[in-house]
């Protein structure tokens, strides 16, 4: 099997969904070290916060109060298992719909309380 | 799939509508005005960079499926990224201001009411046209009004320009007088004409439209004739203006002086005709510009963005383009002129070219995107060589230019 | 007990080998497909030089490199996933000398 390259080949890739939505980038990856075998790809990481921790920690956690006074998502991250990852190609595809998922979580919020409520907007 | 004649064609509508908008008025205009013949080398060194950038955008798209804005986030990661989108987000919204404005001169000179009165009801039908409206509709229309701007060369032939001259003015000279006047129009000219929203717009119209490797002929051709038709009319720009304003020492200062350029070639229809040409072109560049700059967000964070859904099924696509548009129009009404905002503009355009053009040229020449359809040395020089040499000439002359009003 | 590691957070991190010395930076995790997981097999670590050749264009990739972007490797040395002690995340170190390790001419 040809290996993956996770740092060219995964983070920062385009995730879409079963439905062919776009979902989001990889913000994060997770790794998960284990004693005595190889450490394995745990994760994808989705959100605000995952970026704003590439850049320090402060600025983490400015964004986790920012989202916790005006966001609409629970968790400033979500957590995608790696199983759940049908294929790696020009995107990362996921094997289910993410619409209800908080990757989509603002798409939703604002279609509901905001563009919905324009005229012409569906 | 469309034709490939009509994809052609179209290109070449695109390119004449798309290419002349207030920044190449204003600047060729200038030019023209303040330098004669002189400055033509500037719009041809810059169209040739532009043929190749658009080129590049289409092949990106075409062999990797990936926008400029997605790939450099996935090549580069994304804290660098963040650079080049923030430097071209500013430079963006100045720019849109500008067209903006272009438009509401246009309005301001066909019915006498002032721009402040009609920025915003012309806001509020571009944001109306992009809620709406389908891409193919806005597009096709904008190229199909923009032949009108035919009417540029039309009155650059009736002045029976001195055709040996013009030819000899492609190639790049030194100026007579006041070189930095000189090299700041000549920056402004090529931030005017390489325009980073131009090949975002089409990378992210290819992907939409699925290119793919058979596409990449068309795709030349497109690039090619369509910026090279976009030229002749702003060099037309620069010869009528050259003719009408350069013998009697007027420097153009505003846009109520650049509006007479075609009266003397095309007398009552000069004035209608250059408000509709600038009217149209702008708007046409205001969709282009906004749509540019929220795929360049919307593509780095990986959000929906396709043009041709509803606003409903990709929401904070259109809530950032809602918010765009809000930005430039309250920029356009701090009352800063419009001519100068626009000149501006076009120089800090050239002033980021490296860092936003740098990139993308990197990626053309990376295999794991490209698949065997790299730059040639040829493409990699022209371009790499004409954005850093504008960038340097930028740093130099805008400050140079601050100072000097 | 196991630990999580952020890939995001580890890449550009420099790599010390058991005696102390500088080896490089992390800039590439490959991983491999082993029954239902995704397992890490090596790492690649460069150094982040400028480039040899002098030429405009690689002027302009030291200048991306220097305003933090990634980039593929000249040359870089692998390290299997055994031979790296992410104990502390922010310090990886190898657990052998870096003479023991292979190069990777790419």
């Amino acid at each position: 099997m040809e290996p993956v390259k996770l740092v060219a080949g995964v983070l920062d890739k385009q995730i879409v969904d079963s439905n062919k939505r776009h979902a989001g980038k990889v913000d994060g990856l997770v790794i998960v070290l284990r004693k005595g075998k190889p450490p394995r790809v745990g994760y994808i990481e989705i959100g605000t916060a995952v970026l704003a921790r590439r850049f320090s920690k402060r600025l983490e956690r400015w964004v986790i109060a920012i989202g916790r006074r005006f966001g609409v998502r629970q968790e400033p991250r979500y957590r995608v298992p790696w199983s759940k990852v049908k294929k790696v190609a020009i995107d990362v595809q996921l094997d289910f719909d993410a619409s209800d998922t908080p990757a989509l979580a603002w798409e939703r919020w604002l279609r509901d309380h905001v563009v919905g409520k324009a005229p012409f907007a569906r | 799939m469309k034709n490939k004649f009509v994809q052609i064609a179209l290109g070449i509508l695109t390119g004449i509508g798309g290419y002349l908008e207030v920044g190449s008025i204003a600047t060729s205009a200038e030019a023209g005005a303040s330098f004669g013949y002189s400055l033509i080398w500037a719009i041809v060194l810059g169209t040739i960079c532009l043929i190749f950038l658009i080129e590049m955008s289409g092949r990106l798209a075409a062999t990797s499926h990936h926008t400029i804005a997605d790939a450099v986030r996935e090549r580069f990661g994304f804290r660098f990224a963040v650079i080049p989108s923030s430097a071209e987000l500013i430079v963006n919204l100045l720019v849109l201001a500008a067209e903006i404005g272009g438009v509401c001169l246009a309005l301001k000179l066909v019915t006498g009411i002032e721009v402040r009165v009609w920025a915003a009801p012309v806001v509020l039908f571009l944001w109306f046209a992009l809620w709406v409206g389908t891409l193919d509709v806005i597009e096709n229309s904008t190229s199909i009004l923009g032949l009108v701007t035919v009417a540029f060369v039309v009155a650059a032939v009736k002045m029976h320009p001195d055709y040996a001259q013009v030819a000899r003015s492609i190639v790049p000279s030194l100026p007579h007088h006041d070189p930095a006047h000189y090299w700041f129009t000549a920056v402004s000219i090529l931030g005017a004409t390489i325009s980073p929203y131009m090949f975002v717009f089409y990378s992210s119209g290819a992907v939409e439209e699925r290119w793919s490797v058979k596409d990449l002929g068309m795709n030349r051709a497109t690039a090619a004739i369509g910026m090279t038709f976009g030229a002749v009319m702003a060099s037309a720009v620069l010869v009528v203006s050259a003719h009408v304003f350069h013998p009697l020492h007027i420097t153009v200062d505003r846009y109520e002086q650049i509006a007479v350029v075609l009266t003397p070639a095309l007398h009552k229809y000069g004035l209608p005709l250059f408000a509709i040409s600038l009217g149209v072109c702008c708007f046409g560049a205001c969709v282009e510009v906004a749509l540019a700059t929220t795929y360049g967000i919307a593509q780095t964070f990986g959000w929906m963005w396709g043009e041709d859904k509803k606003p409903a099924e990709r929401t904070r696509f259109s809530v950032t383009y809602t918010l765009i548009i809000l930005v430039a129009m309250v920029v356009l009404l701090t009352g800063i002129d419009p001519l100068k905002l626009t000149v501006m503009a076009m120089a800090l355009t050239a002033l980021i070219l490296p860092l936003v053009v740098f990139p993308f040229v990197v990626l053309l020449n990376d295999e794991t995107y490209v698949h065997g359809h790299r730059n040639g040395p040829i493409g990699n020089a022209v371009v790499i060589v004409t954005i850093f040499l504008a960038s340097i000439i930028a740093i130099v002359t805008i400050p140079l230019q601050i100072v000097g009003d | 007990m196991s630990e999580e590691i952020h890939l995001e957070l580890l890449i550009g991190r420099r790599v010390v080998d058991a005696n102390g010395k500088k080896v490089g930076r992390i800039e590439e995790v490959l991983a491999e497909e082993r029954g239902d997981d995704l397992v890490v097999t090596e790492y690649h670590v460069g150094s982040k030089g400028m480039a040899e050749r002098f030429s405009i264009y690689h002027f302009g990739v030291g200048l991306l490199r220097l305003l933090g972007a990634r980039g593929h490797l000249a040359k870089a040395t692998r390290i299997p996933w055994e031979k790296l002690d992410l104990t502390d995340p922010e310090k990886p170190r190898l657990t052998c000398a870096v003479e023991e390790l292979e190069d990777l001419e790419d």
